[in-house]
């Protein structure tokens, strides 16, 4: 595994953690307390001769995919599937760099002024029924996700910027933009779906989605990528086969066969019998694992950081009286005592953040300060900002109105009963009455939408470019964007702008820094911390890299993966 | 429930009564029933982060008396804590000096106080260990308490508002009214509970989740009351005093409650008390699932669940949380039990 | 007779209707739509113009009656629509998810019955002897272990420590290169436990139900006959008291059926079983509206066919019932 710099101290810091509180920290250590061993990530030998060619892998899914439609998916599970059957013509590399394809593009190009891009598709490409896979199965694709008959959920968001996409020849894409924009070539990453066989389904259904043959369709995915899909037993299992006429790249595995166990007892138990390959582990299963013998026998653990972070939102549109004022925010991160909430949940495994972008981000500004816990100096602040206490019952006051809000939790949240619990005690003790409301998930999100909360626990996931921020932070995008707590500051408003349509790396880079310090500053949220990918990986797998986004969605992901050849396993026996 | 046996109704109070006392299974049962509300009205003399009584500054405080007073509803504008107990930022555990006199309860925690570690096995500071945000288990069992036999009683109380007058009626009356009750009964035996349960969480807002979870039960559970009374009221609507009271003119609710009821009473006591039973049984059910009460607020079946998501961590969670809802369930039941036994001695 | 049998009959109509028109109108009346709901990444990202597209696709933005009036039209014959989360037909879905349950529901009822039949007849013949004494107390303990706390211990303890019994899933893995007897091994080796969780309850309802039932008969004219002829107390039970206690012994099944068909949620949800019950939460919290109207007509007809057939033969067996 390729750590940088941030990423290896917080290794150390891991180790250092839990080394002396489970088990002795030397050579006696449990075989279980092996975190990113070297084995792991090793590379085959070039000539592949220590490679276990027929190796079946046993993957993890959370839970029972809706469609394997590559243009309908919507969730994680379906985007792991997918990545394998039909992989997008546009990646992000393990370090979340932009890059093509390298077995489906054969040549990018970008026109001078940035409003086209064409793609010169590799000749020998095929679906997986043998016919040839050529550039109008690209645009009848595009055509599809944008066609207002088609309910289409998450692909669209990106897709809809592509202005118009032609075919040239039968391997040439031509792609116009509507405005030149540095991140416009990320939504060049749609799925593509097999012309021959939407297209006839079509007439009868506009829809694409329902009628017995598209359910036939989605149900049974065919693409053009290195695996081609085997058979989907619903909430059991989803098996895919190496296509051996892939023209690109050979896999080193067989057979991938996703096992669906929503449970993590049962996975955990599933891993321990070599049931299972790999699998996400909860902090807590993360460092009980150093001590479990029988998961030191399995599997080794995998630590990554994550390009996330979980906040506290503090709607701030005018809608209570207490969060318009950025002293009563700073005084609420000054009391989350966010060193203890990660200890508790996170087994002191990831670190503090400071702000939207994660260390490792090239856009990531050094001189932001942390707001630092402190419960005196919130007192304080909060007496500045008029909240005083009434010598009455002990709790803090502004003209006559009692500070106590509620703060809306989702359920099951990983994070949230703990960070609420934690920051519901500090507040009490400087005289701030907090509730809490959990709500189902639906229900949460159309109250926060609604802009109908006082405050909320959140994370957001971040898109390898910085504009992703663009729907968070920017003052129009209340009414339609994901601006959920009231954000406004006309100067991030401009800085966006300027950032997105300017191709000078360095200035985008200081409108982002700057961006982040301006953000940091308002406390709009408590930022949290990033969460980190902890994995369990069985002891014979190789070639696993963890990427900011986990275990998927980047290249080459699962293509590097191998079993050697003298690796003794249950499963192959 | 366990109601199979057919009831006949049993006039003789004293006989019932002594019936009663006489089987040791339902005095068991009433003893644990009574246990349990014990418990859950004095939880805050049982497990408090405050003293019952201290010395402090000069005078006497009774803090934790206060909390359990405090458990009425509206009841914190008459009667408030002395200061500096009242204050949110006094920690009675920190600020009380080492050598005033001073009461603790048995258990020094709160259910919403974080202050150990986490997933910690039972010690001698945490009899019964503590949970994943570091909460002693103990003091959670005990203020969870509330919540359950809250939830059972009050969901009851509904039940028999609603189920008594309707089923009473529908017997009564029988004809059009007894059909359109029994369709009535019948609509509320088909819907899907999960749905009324997110709309009045959705609904009611927050601080409201017993209550809520209340209200929702008892709508769903009124049902069976309903049966039960109207079955008895069908049986005794022949008989010569009610006949007595409708010539002598009497109305419709003077007959079916001062006539009708007390002699039907027994049986539905009967099913209200193994209603209380089957609340607590949902009440649990429903928490497990994420959908009744929600933490940070305590309840036997959010601990369960809790315990649940770190099963092979710290299965301490999940003995304390199951014997609370078994020892529960079972006190309503043997109690529930013995009541009808003692109605119909027949069967003994 | 005739006349309180189409009555019966005609009332079902009004309370089908009902039945389905609250359902629908309480789930349009929760909080949160299917554009809403969770099932992982890309959830709640969608711009509240993509949300309005959605909605006016999939018409949840029209009047609450109309869609009834659409809904009721179609489901009428026998159409009801496909489901919001994958598109495909409710009755397909419903189909897929029903072998399960059924298997579930049979087996946990002819446990229940093979063990509570003997159990309530051996209590009933002593009464209050050993062995009623202690399966009276062991019944009663079991009756008040809620079903979902049983799972939580056998899973820890039978599942986890032990390792000896799947809790997961419904077959294993290379289910479909079995022979047809390890299929079936497999089948019911993963569907003891939860069986058993869905089966101890109504068994000790059941045997102290026959145990009752028994005992009152034991007193009637014609066992004393059966005894004073010489038979011995265990014979004339069987022969005799037995005969006369299933017929409200098959009322008490026909009415638990329906319960057990639609599904034990929360078992299932727990046990990872694909059934019924599991179909219904998922369907509840993808705000899946379709399958939920669907999985409520199965449940509705079942349900009302039950307490029909017990009413008309209530009716049948006491003259005295009536609509006037």
């Amino acid at each position: 595994m390729r750590t940088n710099g941030f990423a290896t101290l917080l290794l150390t810091a891991l180790l250092a953690a839990i080394g002396p509180g489970t088990a002795a920290v030397s050579a006696d250590q449990p075989p279980g307390a092996q975190v990113n061993p070297a084995s792991l990530s090793r590379v085959p030998p070039a000539d592949g001769r220590d490679v276990d060619w027929d190796a079946t892998v046993y993957r993890s899914l959370q839970g029972n995919p809706r469609t394997l439609s590559p243009i309908f998916r919507s969730s994680l599970y379906e985007f792991y599937i997918a990545e394998l059957l039909s992989p997008p013509l546009v990646v992000w590399d393990e370090k979340m760099r932009w890059r093509v394809h390298p077995d489906l593009v054969e040549s990018y190009e970008e026109s001078d002024d940035h409003t086209t891009a064409t793609i010169r598709l590799r000749p020998r490409l095929k679906w997986h029924d043998a016919r040839p896979f050529t550039a109008e199965d690209v645009v009848f694709s595009w055509r599809a996700i944008l066609d207002e008959r088609v309910p289409i959920r998450v692909m669209r968001v990106g897709t809809d910027q592509i202005a118009e996409c032609r075919a040239l020849d039968p391997h040439t894409v031509r792609f116009t933009f509507d405005a030149p924009s540095a991140v416009s070539r990320e939504n060049l990453g749609f799925s593509i779906v097999a012309r021959h066989v939407y297209e006839p389904g079509q007439r009868d259904d506009p829809t694409l989605r329902n009628s017995d043959y598209f359910n036939r369709v989605h149900r049974n995915p065919m693409g053009y990528g290195p695996y081609r899909f085997v058979e989907w037993l619903d909430n059991e299992r989803i098996v895919l086969e190496r296509w051996d006429d892939y023209p690109g790249r050979r896999p080193y595995i067989k057979r991938v066969v996703f096992r669906i166990a929503p449970d993590a007892n049962s996975a955990l138990m599933m891993l321990k019998k070599g049931e299972l390959d790999e699998m996400p582990l909860r902090a807590t299963q993360f460092a009980g694992a150093s001590a479990d013998e029988a998961f030191g026998r399995a599997a080794v653990r995998a630590f990554a950081p994550r390009w996330d972070y979980v906040y506290i939102g503090w709607n701030q549109d005018g809608s209570n009286p207490f969060f318009n004022d950025v002293r009563v925010r700073r005084a609420m991160t000054m009391t989350g005592n966010a060193p203890l909430m990660i200890e508790r949940i996170y087994h002191n495994l990831v670190a503090p953040c400071f702000g939207i972008y994660h260390p490792d981000h090239w856009a990531f500004e050094t001189r932001v300060k942390r707001v630092a816990y402190n419960t005196q100096q919130a007192a304080k602040t909060l007496d500045e900002a008029g909240w005083r206490v009434s010598d009455e019952d002990g709790w803090r006051y502004k003209d006559g109105v009692r500070f106590e809000f509620t703060m809306l939790l989702a359920q099951g949240s990983e994070a949230g009963p703990t960070v609420a619990a934690i920051l519901q005690e500090d507040l009490r003790s400087i005289g701030v009455a907090m509730n809490t409301q959990t709500l189902e998930w639906a229900t949460f999100l159309q109250r926060i939408r609604g802009h109908d909360f006082h405050a909320c626990v959140g994370a957001w996931g971040m898109d390898p470019d910085p504009d992703s921020g663009w729907n968070i932070w920017r003052t129009d995008q209340y009414d339609s964007g994901r601006n959920y707590v009231g954000y406004s500051n006309p100067r991030v408003d401009e800085l966006y702008e300027q950032a997105r349509f300017s191709f000078d790396y360095d200035f985008r880079r200081r409108c982002y820094g700057e961006i982040q310090q301006l953000i940091y500053a308002d406390q709009p949220y408590t930022f949290l911390w990033h969460r980190a990918s902890l994995w369990a990986f069985s002891k014979r797998l190789r070639g696993v890299r963890l990427s900011p986004r986990g275990i998927g969605n980047f290249y080459p992901g699962m293509l590097d993966w191998w079993v050697p050849a003298d690796a003794g396993s249950i499963h192959d026996s | 429930m366990i109601d199979a046996t057919p009831t006949t109704p049993h006039f003789s109070e004293r006989g019932i009564r002594s019936r009663f006392r006489r089987d040791v299974r339902a005095m068991v049962g009433l003893i644990g029933v009574c246990l349990l509300v014990l418990i859950g009205v004095c939880g805050p003399l049982l497990a408090n982060r405050q003293p019952i009584l201290c010395r402090y500054d000069g005078s006497w405080h009774l803090p934790a008396i206060v909390d359990v007073i405090h458990k009425l509803p509206f009841s914190a504008r008459v009667v408030s804590k002395s200061r500096p107990f009242r204050y949110p930022q006094f920690d009675a555990k920190r600020d009380l000096p080492a050598d005033a006199f001073a009461l603790w309860p048995p258990i020094r925690y709160g259910p919403r106080e974080t202050s150990a570690s986490i997933l910690e096995g039972p010690t001698g500071s945490h009899l019964l260990g503590t949970d994943d945000v570091g909460r002693d288990v103990a003091a959670r069992l005990i203020h969870a308490t509330s919540a359950s036999i809250g939830a059972g009683l009050g969901a009851m109380l509904l039940a028999a508002l609603i189920g008594i007058p309707l089923g009473g009626l529908a017997g009564y009356r029988g004809g059009k009214t007894d059909i359109l009750v029994s369709r009535l009964i019948e609509l509320f035996t088909c819907f899907p509970v999960f749905f009324l349960i997110l709309a009045v969480m959705a609904w009611l807002g927050p601080g409201t989740g017993i209550a809520g979870l209340a209200v929702v039960i008892g709508l769903v559970r009124w049902t069976a009351v309903a049966r039960y009374t109207r079955g008895e009221f069908l049986h005794l609507r022949a008989e010569d005093y009610v006949l007595a009271a409708r010539t002598q003119g009497a109305g419709l609710a003077r007959i079916l409650f001062v006539h009708l009821l007390p002699n039907a009473m027994g049986p539905v006591l009967v099913a209200l008390a193994f209603g209380v039973a089957n609340v607590i049984l949902i009440e649990a059910g429903l928490s497990w699932l994420g959908f009744g009460v929600q933490q940070p607020d305590p309840s036997w079946g959010n601990m369960l669940r809790t315990g649940y998501a770190h099963l092979e961590a710290a299965p301490h969670l999940i003995f304390a949380s199951c014997a609370a809802i078994f020892l529960a369930v079972l006190s309503c039941n043997l109690t529930a039990d013995g009541l009808r036994n003692a109605l119909s001695p027949k069967l003994r | 007779m005739f006349s309180y049998a189409v009555k019966r009959i005609l009332w079902v109509v009004p309370t089908f209707l009902g039945i389905t028109i609250a359902t629908f109108a309480l789930m349009h009346l929760t909080p949160g739509d299917p554009s809403l709901s969770a099932d992982g990444l890309g959830q709640g990202v969608l711009s509240a113009s993509e949300h309005q597209r959605l909605s006016e696709y999939f018409g949840w933005d029209r009047p609450l009656g109309i869609q009834y009036v659409d809904w009721l039209w179609a489901a009428l014959r026998f159409d009801f629509g496909r489901s919001f989360a994958d598109g495909q037909p409710v009755i397909a879905k419903i189909g897929r998810a029903l072998p399960a349950t059924l298997l579930l529901a049979v087996v946990a009822l002819v446990a229940s019955l093979a063990l509570s039949i003997p159990v309530g007849i051996l209590s009933a013949r002593r009464r209050n002897g050993l062995f009623d004494s202690a399966t009276g107390v062991l019944l009663y303990g079991l009756y008040s272990v809620p079903s979902y706390v049983m799972a939580v211990l056998l899973i820890l303890v039978i599942g986890l420590w032990w390792d000896a019994l799947p809790f997961r899933g419904m077959t294993s893995d290379g289910f479909a290169d079995m022979s047809p007897g390890q299929k079936v091994m497999d089948v019911l080796r993963h569907v003891i436990l939860i069986a058993v969780c869905l089966a101890y309850r109504p068994l000790a309802f059941q045997a102290r139900f026959i145990r009752a039932n028994l005992l009152e008969v034991t007193d009637a004219g014609y066992m004393r006959t059966a005894l004073a002829k010489g038979l011995s107390p265990g014979r004339a039970l069987v022969r005799h008291g037995f005969r006369n206690t299933w017929i409200p012994l098959i009322t008490l099944i026909a009415l638990t059926l329906p319960a057990l068909l639609s599904g034990a949620v929360i078992l299932e949800v727990i046990f990872s079983w694909p059934g019924i019950g599991r179909l219904l939460f998922d369907s509840i919290m993808r705000r899946d509206y379709p399958t939920v109207m669907g999985l409520t007509v199965l449940s509705a007809v079942l349900v009302l066919l039950a307490t029909l057939l017990a009413d008309l033969a209530y009716a049948r067996i006491d003259p005295r019932v009536t609509y006037d």
